[in-house]
């Protein structure tokens, strides 16, 4: 079976010289779910850009059989759905119905279909409540069901979360497993929260200045890193207090 | 730093709307239409302004 994703040898310079990418290679099958892991600024949201050519770098970048060129872009961004890390910027017409039949139109539908789709697509979030809200005046949890139901009306293939959890309350979080556990799409997620993608994810990838260095089971990459937040005994707050950082 | 600020947001909802298959047009729900209300709107505004103008 040929591989959602197949990247081979990808390398990618910011425009300032910066080095952000080094000889990556990766592969994502069918149904699969990845974490991606790593510290702040060490290349994965840089690495996700690249699989819908929003970035493009040395090396091939294959998903779903084609190779990520200016001709494909439109298929290939139909089927990699991406969740960005701020809300805010994804959420950007005067309403959320409109706002997720952004997709559904530029893929060609007509008007009546699109908001057909925006609407199944924002029930299957939850968010069918809110057809005519202003995106900005909703919470952040919301914010990110509606982006999420924006990507969703595209009917994708793989979908790409980028710090998925982030701003949300534990409630919210919950919801958020809830219902990426359900949906049969592949997934990337891109995330600092581990105990979260190992709900989801039984495989990682880590990423370190710009390097892929680790790939294979979620428990195992997470012990070899030390990956996981501090408990904060009481202690280590008196600690914090006195020394003033 | 606000220019830059503004900036970056700006080249973040470019990144999120092509994502979105945005290809440079764009297709709205209920497409705009100039109506007369809006002709009204212009003429006001400029003769607002005109007025500013002339005081």
């Amino acid at each position: 079976m040929t591989p959602l994703i197949e990247v081979r040898d990808l390398s990618f310079r910011y425009d300032d010289g910066t080095r952000a990418l080094d000889g990556i290679n990766f592969t994502l099958h069918a149904g699969e779910t990845v974490a991606v892991l790593g510290a702040n600024g060490s290349g994965k949201t840089t690495f996700v850009l690249q699989l819908n050519g929003i970035l493009q770098g040395e090396g091939s970048v294959t998903a779903c059989g084609l190779p990520v060129t200016k001709e494909n872009l439109a298929v290939i961004r139909a089927k990699i759905g991406m969740v960005f890390q701020d809300s805010d910027e994804q959420l950007f017409m005067p309403t959320v119905l409109e706002d997720v039949a952004f997709g559904p139109l530029n893929q060609g539908l007509s008007a009546e279909q699109a908001i057909q789709t925006a609407r199944a697509a924002l029930t299957q979030t939850g968010m069918d409540h809110a057809f005519d809200k202003a995106p900005y005046h909703l919470s952040a949890g919301e914010k990110r069901r509606v982006a999420l139901a924006g990507v969703l009306a595209m009917k994708p293939e793989i979908l790409v979360l980028d710090e998925p959890t982030t701003f949300l309350d534990p409630p919210a979080q919950r919801n958020l497993f809830h219902l990426l556990n359900e949906l049969p799409q592949a997934k990337l997620i891109v995330t600092h929260h581990t105990r979260f993608a190992a709900a989801l994810a039984k495989r990682a990838i880590f990423f370190e200045q710009g390097k892929l260095v680790a790939d294979g089971p979620i428990e195992e990459i997470v012990r070899r890193f030390d990956w996981t937040y501090p408990a904060f005994a009481e202690a280590d707050f008196r600690y914090s207090a006195q020394r003033r950082f | 730093m606000l220019f830059a600020r503004s900036y970056y947001r700006a080249e973040g909802i470019h990144q999120a709307m092509l994502a979105r298959a945005f290809a440079g047009r764009f297709v709205l729900i209920n497409p705009l239409r100039f109506r007369a209300s809006d002709g009204l709107f212009a003429a006001a505004i400029a003769a607002l302004l005109i007025l500013a103008r002339i005081q």
